[in-house]
């Protein structure tokens, strides 16, 4: 197409070369420093504590070796937030293994799957490929419990709260304790229902 | 530090939580009850784009004070927006500002709203409502490769909310000095079989700005109505249908030439505007890393201008495929028919010939976004091929690489080639404009059937980095080698008899016969010295060098369109959350002179106070331009220059 002028032609190999070696330069950016309350601090908190309060069947910690796997799917949205806070962490003697999924498959071993914003137009097709996965489903996508997903997180008045869709935990075959309940909104709906 | 005070009252707004409290040792009560001072996951988004992209999120929007989708773009570094009168403006991306940027492409939910016809955007038409938009994505640099012809300088794409996120009822009026009335409702809710849906109506009257002789034409009224309808149908479809429909009146001031005696009057008329659109879209998953979106929509416009009648019909089908290939490849590829036709009456002076005319365009993309080393290196490669009736077959490639040394900061760079296609002005327009009544004399402009594309090779370098949780900062470089840009080209006067009485015209002919070289960035940040405190700000810097090729005798052109972009712009906006309530918004901008538009450097200043009265009852009061009464943003052409005044409005919004 396009016959670029031909001086323009060096500036090719420059912005190259200026990527290159920005990229060898010194990297910063990885300091933990103090944070303005983000809703994901919030959130991966609540991905901790709701370890606490849900029982998954003991045979799903043989395919980890004992660990917690906390799956992302899709676009990971909480940045090394959810890393930092579950370091050094154990619920049970537990410790904590954050993953990242590309796969719905793979996601189907995570204890916690928190589903990502970016899979909200398929987030009825990845329920279903997770149908009979002793997984909680996590997502703030709106409408999410409803939609069939297990917890989804809403903001209300600035405070992150969270809906449970009870029959899905029961389909998961998870036991969610009534302390959990209680602080969480019930909702209905089944994973066959959309808006 | 006020934990106990967290921990001991529920629902109090605790201001003074430790952000650095590691949240998993306070109990879960104790976390619901936190307030959380961003829902925004703007930078992480952000962090993986090889393009110069920002994105106004609605609480942005919410924010800003701004009544119009023009005054947003104002947020955006490196966007240049005028407001020419009450209701035309000037927006410009990296340059070739006017007020109808030809080199920018404005989608919205993937309708593409650049008429074919004066190639731009026709921004007092576009008056969706502000809060109904889910956000704003502004790509400055070419987008070519995924959005096709005319995305040279960059693409706007204003994406609205599901219907799902809209439930219940929402209304807000406006009134003030300025913006005399806008009110909004809108009403939300779902079927029996899961349907969400959402019905909206907006009116809105503008005043006229501010003249020097007091002749205040450029009134703005607009009402308009639509919906959205979104549903999942069983795992693998989720299907979304919307429309619009608008009408609405713009004061315009023109000059007309006529052949007869006195040749040449200033004619004050409200424009007609009306239109109307419906968009459906299908995305289908068929498994895991392979889905497909198709979408249809039909779009009719009519503008009613003095001296010009403008009636077109749009239909648009597109279809995309994302398909994973292995571990290493996401391609995409999709391809896209449009067919536009429009019918233009007029004055004998201002002419398309032919007056009504049908054309297609036929197009596919393919791009592959190949990571080199996970998580590390990716390298996204890619092309548009296109087909139209204008210049034929044309491709429009591109190469981005980005480098993700840490997860907190990324290098991109990007050469991609872009081509604005001919529209029917540079083909089929006879424009006559009296230049001597004595002779009389006229000068026609007159398009050219073998009017060539203009071609962009641009070579673009960016930089981000999350320096620290409080701390987001974006820089972009770009060098622009632009060809066959357009010029007017004079011809050989000549006499014509018909129609009578006999005058002379001088051909002025649109060719290709300009070159450019425009360079420039724009660095933006984002910090957040406290939690509830909020600083955005940007600054742009642009040179832009326009050459005619030694066959041109064009010299217009080229300071011209030099001198109607600024080289430097600057913009600041902080946003305070205060107690009982209150948000405090201040947004201060400057722009630089625009020497070939007769305006000198301004700073302005918006200002808006909002407090929330109780939930779901928010009263706003802002103020615009506020310091000077009124100040010129960009030259009106043969209207004459307008100045923007400063105005005042109050704002009450409710939700239930």
């Amino acid at each position: 197409m396009v016959a670029p002028a031909r001086h323009r032609l060096r500036v090719l190999p420059i912005c190259l070369a200026a990527t290159f070696i920005m990229a060898f330069g010194p990297s910063y950016g990885e300091d933990a420093s103090v944070a303005g309350l983000s809703d994901y601090r919030v959130k991966a908190a609540y991905l901790y504590y709701f370890t606490t309060f849900v029982d998954w069947p003991p045979e799903t910690f043989s395919r980890s070796g004992d660990a917690l796997v906390i799956g992302i799917l899709g676009e990971d949205p909480f940045g090394g937030i959810l890393d930092e806070t579950l370091r050094g962490k154990t619920v049970n003697n537990r410790r904590f293994i954050v993953k990242r999924f590309g796969s719905i498959k793979e996601a189907r071993e995570s204890h916690i799957l928190f589903i990502s914003s970016s899979e909200r137009d398929r987030l009825p097709y990845i329920l279903k490929m997770l149908e009979g996965a002793t997984v909680l489903t996590v997502g703030e996508i709106e409408s999410f419990a409803s939609r069939g997903g297990e917890i989804g997180f809403r903001v209300e008045d600035k405070k992150v709260r969270f809906d449970i869709n009870v029959a899905a935990v029961e389909r998961a075959r998870l036991k969610i304790s009534a302390q959990l309940m209680k602080l969480g909104r019930i909702v209905e709906g089944s994973e066959r229902q959309g808006g | 530090m006020t934990l106990l005070a967290t921990l001991a009252g529920a629902g109090v707004p605790c201001r003074g939580q430790d952000p650095a409290a590691d949240l998993t040792t306070l109990g879960i009560e104790a976390v619901m009850n936190m307030e959380v001072t961003s829902v925004s996951k703007k930078p992480e988004k952000l962090m993986d784009a090889t393009a110069a992209i920002y994105v106004l999120t609605s609480e942005d929007i919410r924010r800003s004070g701004a009544t119009s989708l023009p005054e947003l773009l104002r947020l955006v570094p490196g966007v240049q927006v005028a407001r020419v009168n009450s209701n035309t403006w000037a927006v410009g991306v990296r340059g070739f500002t006017s007020t109808l940027s030809r080199s920018l492409l404005v989608l919205i939910d993937g309708r593409s709203v650049y008429s074919p016809l004066f190639a731009g955007v026709y921004w007092d038409v576009q008056d969706t409502p502000l809060n109904d938009i889910d956000r704003i994505e502004v790509i400055r640099g070419p987008g070519a490769t995924l959005w096709g012809a005319n995305a040279v300088n960059g693409v706007i794409n204003i994406i609205t909310k599901s219907a799902g996120v809209t439930q219940g009822t929402y209304a807000s009026i406006r009134a003030g000095n300025e913006e005399r009335s806008v009110a909004t409702a809108r009403f939300g809710g779902k079927t029996p079989g899961g349907v969400a849906y959402r019905t909206y109506a907006k009116f809105s009257d503008r005043d006229a700005e501010f003249h020097q002789n007091g002749d205040d034409f450029d009134g703005w009224h607009m009402s308009r109505a639509g919906f959205r309808a979104d549903a999942d149908r069983g795992e693998h479809d989720h299907l979304t249908l919307q429309g619009d429909a608008y009408d609405g009146r713009a004061g315009q001031r023109t000059v007309v030439s006529s052949y007869t005696a006195p040749y040449s009057e200033t004619v004050e008329e409200q424009a007609g505007l009306s239109g109307g659109n419906l968009l459906g879209q299908w995305k289908h998953t068929f498994h895991e890393g392979s889905d497909t979106t198709l979408q249809l929509y039909y779009d009719r416009t009519h503008r009613r201008q003095p001296g010009f009648t403008d009636d077109r019909d749009t239909f648009d089908l597109d279809f995309r495929h994302h398909l994973r290939l292995g571990s290493r490849h996401e391609l995409l590829w999709g391809a896209g028919y449009r067919l536009t036709s429009g019918d233009t009456e007029s004055v004998p002076t201002i002419q398309f010939i032919p007056a009504n005319r049908t054309d297609d365009v036929l197009s596919a993309f393919v791009q592959d976004e190949i990571r080199l080393v996970p998580s590390k290196w990716t390298l996204t490669v890619g092309s548009k091929f296109e087909h139209n009736d204008y210049s034929g077959f044309n491709y429009q490639p591109n190469a981005r690489l980005l480098f993700s040394p840490t997860p907190k900061q990324a290098f991109w760079s990007a050469v991609s080639g872009a081509l604005r296609v001919p529209s029917r002005l540079e083909s089929d327009l006879a424009l006559t404009a009296l230049l001597d009544p004595t002779t009389p004399t006229f000068i026609r402009v007159l398009g050219t059937k073998d009017f060539e594309p203009e071609r962009l090779v641009a070579y673009e370098l960016g930089y981000r980095v999350q320096a620290t949780d409080r701390l987001f900062l974006d820089l972009a470089l770009f060098d622009n080698s632009y060809n066959d840009l357009l010029s007017l080209e004079p011809g050989v006067p000549f006499t014509e008899t018909s129609p009578p009485p006999s005058h002379t015209i001088i051909p002025l002919f649109l060719r290709n016969r300009m070159t450019a070289d425009v360079h420039g960035g724009e660095l933006a940040y984002e910090w957040r010295p406290i939690p509830s405190w909020r600083l955005a700000g940007s600054y742009s810097y642009l040179k832009m060098n326009l050459v005619a090729a030694e066959d041109s005798l064009d010299t217009t052109t080229a300071p011209g369109t030099e001198g109607s972009s600024p080289r430097h712009m600057a913009n600041l906006r902080s946003s305070l959350d205060l107690p009982r309530g209150f948000g405090l918004d201040v947004a201060l901008r400057y722009v630089g002179r625009l020497p070939s538009q007769s305006i000198e450097a301004y700073t302005e200043m918006d200002v808006s106070i909002s407090r929330r009265l109780t939930r779901g009852l928010e009263l706003s009061l802002s103020g615009q331009n506020l310091l000077s009464p009124h100040h010129a943003e960009f030259g009106g052409g043969s209207a004459g220059l307008v100045e923007v005044e400063r105005g005042v409005y109050g704002r009450l919004v409710g939700r239930w």
